[in-house]
């Protein structure tokens, strides 16, 4: 039936092709080009301004972003699946801002959109097009708050994009204050965070269906556990865990996903040294039994000190999914699934001095 | 009359192909007819709005890769690969269109997404108003609102 619609229309307008072919080649097009296309005719700017419509549509356009940890100029590269580096643009460079000696602070990414925090200004960066832009003052993030967890998603039902930031005083009281501001109309209120929290994960959280998640502990003794926040209903939830094990030491690495589903890496169980930190994947979202072994990394001694937890897959590279590119917060690596080998990835840089997280995401989304 | 294991298709002009069944059936529309309906496996299937020309580079395409999937050793990755770029660079503009509709309807995937990237690859780097000539789209902004989408950022709100 759609498709005698689209042939009718297609007749009316005499275009060569109809909108369902056109379709299909957009959804293959750069970011850049999809940015110029904007103004070919007002069905290509909607199709081409629907975030659903190019989520659909990001196979491949996937990467990893590292940045430096020099306050001084810190750099940018982006790394794609085949492995090649590309370096960004300042984000800031043009804008009217003195960010000279302060700290670029990841707090999320979703729909190819980056947020990230310079002294007490939040920033939206598409690092596909180059184009960054403040959206919030947040007077407490001064050095008497540290940022426990934070996060962007978006909220597919009001096409609002979101923020959770969770603050520690860090004097007096060591008070905890999670907020949630709402990017779109720019409002920032407290709202209630129903656990305790003895540890909240720093690193950044993992967007699956729609939903931000983060690892926290509750109190000391507990194992750890994953939690969301459902941007449609603003409310935060718990997310069923594997089964557990006798031996099984609970401690999660960190968080990601792959091909759609949660992944999260974990130090395994103890009486089996195969599974130091393996790697398990939620098949099926929200259900507990569909858990799965994904694969597990050989550990590497880090500078002779000790060993660092692999956090999860950041992406697989070109080589369908035999290769997966991997960080544990120092070196990134390929890691080749069937032989459980480890290849260092040549950074353009001094690898030490890049930012110890990554993060991927389907590139730019534009309104 | 086809024998046993082939399909008679015909095209709009009225030009009847004998084709494998196995070609046949790389297009999803023609194996749903031929699941649901023995006759169409004895019979002619008419293969409408696609003429003899469409239809004849069709199933080229579609036996080459019947074939490698039967056989990897006899066609590798290699050898379809550059058979697929062998194939779309021979095709006018017209040729391509025509192919593309041909195939939507026809639901031949691993055609479809070749010729959408053959487009894909020849428009990305074009201004806005070759796009609207290749394509045959009408411009329906006015100058001021095509100026004002220029200088707004790319931005989700």
């Amino acid at each position: 039936m759609e498709t005698t619609n689209m042939q009718k229309r297609n007749q009316e307008t005499d275009q060569f092709l109809p909108e369902e072919i056109i379709c299909h080649i957009i959804s293959r097009l750069p970011v850049k080009s999809l940015f110029r296309f904007r103004c070919v005719c007002k069905s290509w700017k909607s199709l081409i301004s629907d975030p659903k419509f190019l989520l659909m549509t990001n196979n491949g356009r996937e990467r990893a972003i590292f940045w430096s940890k020099s306050k001084k100029n810190p750099s940018f590269y982006s790394l794609d699946r085949d492995l090649v580096f590309t370096k960004l643009p300042n984000p800031l460079e043009n804008i009217p801002f003195d960010s000279s000696n302060q700290e670029y602070i990841f707090l999320g990414s979703c729909n190819g959109l980056l947020l990230f925090s310079v002294s007490t200004s939040i920033f939206l960066w598409n690092p596909s097009t180059t184009h960054c832009r403040k959206v919030l003052k947040l007077n407490l993030l001064t050095e008497d708050y540290v940022i426990k967890a934070s996060g962007l998603c978006f909220d597919e039902s009001s096409g609002d994009y979101k923020m959770i930031i969770a603050l520690r005083r860090t004097r007096m009281d060591r008070r905890r204050f999670v907020f949630l501001a709402n990017l779109t109309r720019k409002v920032c209120t407290e709202i209630s965070f129903p656990y305790q929290t003895y540890y909240f994960s720093h690193s950044s959280s993992t967007i699956i269906n729609g939903n931000l998640h983060w690892i926290i502990k509750e109190t000391k003794g507990d194992p750890e556990s994953i939690v969301f926040f459902d941007p449609r209903f603003d409310r935060f939830n718990k997310l069923p865990m594997p089964e557990h094990k006798v031996g099984d030491s609970g401690q999660i690495f960190g968080l990601g996903g792959l091909d759609g589903c949660l992944i999260m890496s974990r130090f395994g169980n103890i009486w089996n040294k195969e599974h130091t930190n393996e790697v398990l994947i939620m098949k099926e979202y929200g259900v507990e039994g569909s858990w799965s072994f994904l694969c597990c990394i050989p550990l590497k001694i880090v500078g002779g000190e000790g060993w660092v937890g692999w956090l999860p897959p950041i992406f697989y590279t070109q080589k369908n999914q035999e290769e997966a590119l991997v960080t544990n917060g120092i070196d990134v690596s390929v890691f080749r699934l069937k032989d459980k080998s480890l290849r260092d990835v040549d950074f353009p840089e001094d690898p030490s001095s890049i930012l110890l997280r990554s993060w991927k995401d389907p590139m730019g989304v534009l309104r | 009359m086809a024998s046993k294991g082939n399909l008679t298709l015909k095209s709009c002009n009225g030009k009847e192909f004998i084709v494998e069944e196995k070609v046949a059936v790389m297009s999803t529309t023609i194996k749903n007819m031929v699941d649901v309906d023995d006759s169409f496996a004895q019979g002619v299937i008419p293969i409408i709005g696609v003429d003899g020309k469409i239809l004849a580079k069709l199933i080229e395409y579609c036996k080459e890769h019947a074939e490698a999937d039967e056989d990897e050793e006899v066609k590798s990755e290699e050898y379809l690969k550059k058979f697929d770029e062998k194939f779309v660079d021979e095709l006018n503009l017209n040729d391509l269109y025509d192919l593309l509709k041909a195939s939507n309807y026809l639901e031949i995937t691993k055609l479809l997404n070749l010729l959408c990237q053959k487009v894909a690859s020849m428009i990305k780097g074009k201004k806005p108003e070759e796009i609207r000539r290749i394509f045959n789209i009408k411009n329906d902004f006015t100058p001021e609102e095509e100026e004002e989408i220029n200088r707004q950022n790319p931005w989700a709100f």
